[in-house]
Order: C-alpha cells, then sequence, then structure tokens
C-alpha cells in the first residue's frame, strides 16, 4: 500500500493566519485583550490592597508589642542587667533591655505623687520604639499623660524626692514620649535611664518578624543557672506569629483562579464562537499541532501581552506597597499562579475544539 | 465532470462520500486513475461551502494553496490566477461576509483549483441560488474541470446536469448512466 504524505501549512502560514484572522475582528480581539489586561490589573491591584492590609495589620501588632517578650525568673530573683543588655546582639532580637525598679516619688513644688522607672536604654526603646533612635543620649523620658498633667516638655527640670520632707534632686527632662502601645502605664510615669550594671527585674526583648520561634527556645537558658519565664509583654502578644503565617491565610490567594476564569470565559467564549472558521482549517488538512500553534499565537497576544501590561499597569497606579520580601513574593507567586494558569489555555482550546468532527461544527454552524 | 442526480434522500451525497473515502461502500469499490492519483487532495463543494466571512476573498482562496504547504508568493499567484479565471478578480479585496451566495461559491471552487485539487466534489452546489448565480458557479466548476480536474456533481437541478460531461442516476443504490 503506498503512503501518502500530504503537504499541510507551513509555520509561517499558520502564524500569519492567526494574526490576519485577529486582525479581521478587531473588536473581540479588543474585548479579549482589555478582559485580559482588566484581570491582570484586578489581580495585582487587589493582591496589592491586600497585601498592603496585611502589611499594616502587621506593623500595627509589632508597633502594639507582638513580637515583645518579657523574661522573669521563675522565682522572683534578679537577672544580670549586663547579661541582658547582651541579649540585644543575639541575632533576630532587635533590642533587648531591663526594668530596675519602680520607685515613687514627690515632685517639688506642686507635691505630686508619681513613679520613676528606673530603666535600661534598651527597655525604654522598646518601650516607646520612636525613641529606639535617640537611645543613645536619653536619661530621662516623660510618659505621655505625666507630661500633660505635670507641665512636662523636653528640657523641663523637675525636682523630685523620696518622700516630702526629703532632699529634692533635679533631674532634667531630655525627652517627652507619645503615647506607649505597648506598655499604657510607662505614659503615667517617668523613666529614668540607668547603665546596664547590677541587676535587673525583668528583661524584654523585641525579636525581629520570624525569629520568635528561634528564640523562643534559647532565651529560657539565656541567664545560667536562673530558670525563667518567658511571656508576651502585652496581652495581644502572642509569641510565634510571623508575616508569613498572615500571609497564608489571605483571601487574595484566590484572586489568581478569579482572574484567571475571566480570562478563559473571554479567550474559550472568542474560540468557541470562531468553531467554524477552526473547523475550516481540520477540514483544509491543518493537523492539531499547527492549530495549537494559533492558538499559542492568538493566546500570546490575547493574554500574555495583556496580562503583561495589566500587571505593570496595576504595579504603577496602585500606592508602593510594603517592600516585605513576604509582600513581594506574595504578588510575584499570584502573577506568576495566573501566568500558569494563562499557558494551559491553548491546550484547553485546542481540546475543545477538536472534540467534534469538523464538518459536524460546520454542518450545525449552516 | 460527471452529474449525479436523482430525488434527495436516493443516496448522491452518500455516493460522494464513497468516492472521497469518508464511508465505506457495502460492496463494489472506488477506482482513481494514476494521474490523478498523483494528487490526492480531494475538494468538497457544498451547498454553503465553508469560508472565513471575516476576511477577503483572496486570503480565502490561498487558503487552499497554504494548505499544500505552498509559500505566501506561490499561494498569491495560484489564488490570483484561479481567481482570474472564475472571473472573481473585481472581488479580490471584498470581504466574504459581502459577497452573494454564488460568488461564495465561485471563491470556494477557487480554492480548489489553486490547491491543485483534481478531483472536486460538488454536493448540491446550486441550491439555493439564483440563475445567474447558478450559471456563475456551473460556469466556475467548468472551469476546474478546463484545469485538468475532475468534477462530481451530486444534484437535482436539471440545468447543472446538462452542463456535466457524464450524467448518472442513482436507482436503488445503482448508478444508472443516462
Amino acid at each position: 500500500m503506498k503512503t501518502l504524505h500530504l503537504e499541510t501549512f507551513r509555520r509561517r502560514a499558520v502564524i500569519r493566519e492567526a494574526l490576519l484572522n485577529l486582525r479581521a475582528r478587531p473588536a473581540l480581539s479588543l474585548v479579549v485583550f482589555t478582559a485580559s489586561a482588566t484581570a491582570a490589573f484586578l489581580l495585582t491591584f487587589g493582591t496589592s490592597l491586600d497585601v498592603s492590609a496585611i502589611s499594616s495589620q502587621y506593623a500595627a501588632q509589632v508597633s502594639s508589642g507582638v513580637n515583645v517578650a518579657s523574661v522573669t525568673s521563675v522565682d522572683s530573683s534578679p537577672l544580670g542587667a549586663g547579661r541582658c543588655a547582651q541579649l540585644g546582639d543575639v541575632p533576630g532580637v532587635l533590642d533587648a533591655g531591663g526594668l530596675v525598679r519602680y520607685r515613687p516619688v514627690i515632685i517639688g513644688g506642686t507635691g505630686a505623687r508619681v513613679t520613676v522607672a528606673e530603666v535600661t536604654s534598651g527597655y525604654a526603646a522598646i518601650i516607646w520604639p520612636q525613641l529606639r533612635q535617640t537611645r543613645g543620649n536619653l536619661t530621662v523620658v516623660a510618659g505621655s499623660a505625666i507630661a500633660v498633667d505635670q507641665g512636662l516638655r523636653k528640657g523641663s527640670q523637675v525636682a523630685i524626692g523620696e518622700a516630702t520632707n526629703s532632699v529634692l534632686s533635679k533631674v532634667r527632662i531630655n525627652a517627652v514620649a507619645s503615647t506607649s502601645q505597648r506598655s499604657p502605664r510607662f505614659d503615667n510615669y517617668i523613666a529614668v535611664i540607668v547603665p546596664p550594671t547590677g541587676n535587673v527585674s525583668s528583661c524584654v526583648f523585641e525579636s525581629q518578624p520570624g525569629s520568635q520561634t528561634g528564640l523562643g527556645g534559647l532565651v529560657p537558658s539565656w541567664f545560667p543557672n536562673i530558670p525563667t519565664n518567658l511571656a508576651p509583654l502585652t496581652e495581644i502578644g502572642t509569641i510565634g506569629t510571623t508575616p508569613a503565617q498572615l500571609f497564608a491565610s489571605r483571601i487574595s490567594q484566590a484572586f489568581p483562579a478569579l482572574a484567571f476564569a475571566l480570562i478563559a470565559l473571554a479567550t474559550l467564549g472568542f474560540w468557541v464562537m470562531r468553531r467554524s472558521e477552526f473547523a475550516l482549517y481540520r477540514l483544509l488538512g491543518m493537523p492539531t499541532s499547527k492549530l495549537l500553534l494559533a492558538l499559542v499565537v492568538e493566546s500570546t497576544l490575547l493574554i500574555a501581552l495583556p496580562e503583561c501590561v495589566g500587571a505593570l499597569v496595576g504595579d504603577v497606579v496602585i500606592p508602593r506597597m510594603s517592600e516585605q520580601a513576604v509582600a513581594l513574593e506574595s504578588l510575584g507567586l499570584a502573577v506568576a499562579q495566573l501566568a500558569a494558569l494563562s499557558a494551559i489555555l491553548p491546550v484547553f482550546g485546542m481540546c475543545v475544539l477538536v472534540a467534534k468532527k469538523p464538518i459536524s461544527i460546520l454542518r450545525s454552524a449552516g | 465532470m460527471a452529474a449525479i442526480v436523482g430525488p434527495s434522500g436516493s443516496g448522491k451525497t452518500s455516493l460522494l462520500s464513497v468516492i472521497a473515502g469518508s464511508m465505506t461502500p457495502d460492496f463494489g469499490r472506488v477506482e482513481i486513475s494514476p494521474a490523478t492519483a498523483a494528487s490526492p487532495r480531494i475538494e468538497w463543494i457544498v451547498q454553503s461551502s465553508p469560508l472565513l466571512p471575516k476576511r477577503t476573498a483572496l486570503e480565502n482562496v490561498m487558503l487552499g494553496p497554504l494548505s499544500t504547504g505552498q509559500t505566501d508568493d506561490r499561494s498569491v499567484e495560484r489564488s490570483l490566477r484561479a481567481m482570474k479565471d472564475l472571473n472573481l478578480e473585481p472581488l479580490v479585496h471584498q470581504r466574504v461576509e459581502r459577497l452573494s451566495g454564488g460568488e461564495r461559491q465561485r471563491v470556494a471552487v477557487a480554492r480548489a483549483i489553486a490547491a491543485g485539487s483534481k478531483i472536486l466534489l460538488a454536493d448540491e452546489p446550486t441550491a439555493s441560488l439564483d440563475a445567474i448565480s447558478r450559471e456563475a458557479v456551473c460556469d466556475a466548476l467548468v472551469a476546474a474541470r478546463d484545469n485538468g480536474g475532475v468534477v462530481v456533481v451530486a444534484t437535482h437541478d436539471p440545468y447543472v446536469a446538462q452542463r456535466c460531461d457524464l450524467a448518472y442516476s442513482v436507482e436503488s443504490g445503482k448508478l444508472v448512466r443516462l
């Protein structure tokens, strides 16, 4: 038996035909292009908004002390202030410092009774993060509430004594803190910064995001021969919460699938609408591999290109989101997921278009 | 150029399908002369031949040679020649959706001729066409024959049968020469 090797469309001709077919339907092509661009834009925009919201939420948590923990000895015995300060040098720890003691005092002149907290500079920087940059120069810090009550401001001199008739000593306020979200009671205190020598009653440290898990194993044995307890500084704090955990449950994880659904609907609709056109090519002997090539060419112009445009526009239009690596990863992952899903569309489209015999399609199309 | 006539349901289309090889006969065989078999492409012309409506007549005719692996330049050349033979030159750049039924049929015939198909099977090619269009389609089929093609037309139109060199009737499953 003689085997016939029929010539068929050249690859270049297939590409040209795909381009001409799109040009022949400018309005519908534009609709699909716009749908793809819009889907990519919404994906980028929506994911960025969601990620930004989570970043803000996380930043608020960090600001309120979610990463701050307090170490105290089990039997209330003092901890080494120097050792506490050294904790700040451990990788993953942002800052560390100790509380020496609370001291009730009387302010000369007004006779007001207030509390002075003797703390190391690291402790003050954790309680009032906005003072972290100037922590080296801190000597006396007035909490926000007491500053209002006593009319204290930066540079004010205050005479304080242990009791009404005691000798007053003068201190100069060199910083007035804003409201502390981490320990609101400090708003009513005057903090006197002391060097990290001697002992402290408690040691607090702030870990960097994502470092809590490792530190949870290190810190309890940080003070030699002293059994310690580790607890969040504030009630809202939960040691172990990481940005990754927050992002893992974000709603925008569904956005790539939704964007893909919109693109698939537009593209497959466009192709199915033109099924008799593809049936004619098959009737003329175009093999499925060449049909797939035509769909890939169309997909490049109608899906890949507008997706790039939409994603770029989305990235430019939206307010710059958090630069956190995990946030950028989330956006990159969303775009990659959409691209991967879109890549299967030509194959899926081909399966749809060759499901019926071309002659049947042409007959039903009239 | 042969006509196969007979009433609806007599088996004209089935006979064309057997010739095309898309249907296996209960008995008998189809023989194709060696000269014709050298170019084995078979082109179907049906009542409403499929075309790309949004594309120009020339682009549609070009699909014929392009489908046989011809280059763009060669396809244009062959298509223009075929269109000239069928008096389609004025319609070269017209969109197919703007053409009449007869003109579309002629474009389909031109596509087959340009493709170099030696066998042209036409199934009721003039149905639902007016007299002028019918005449034009018949001229196109005759032109295909003159280009060295074998044209088999299934029709119940006596005029079309009259234009053919041979005429057969399908009666009770048998082919009878008229």
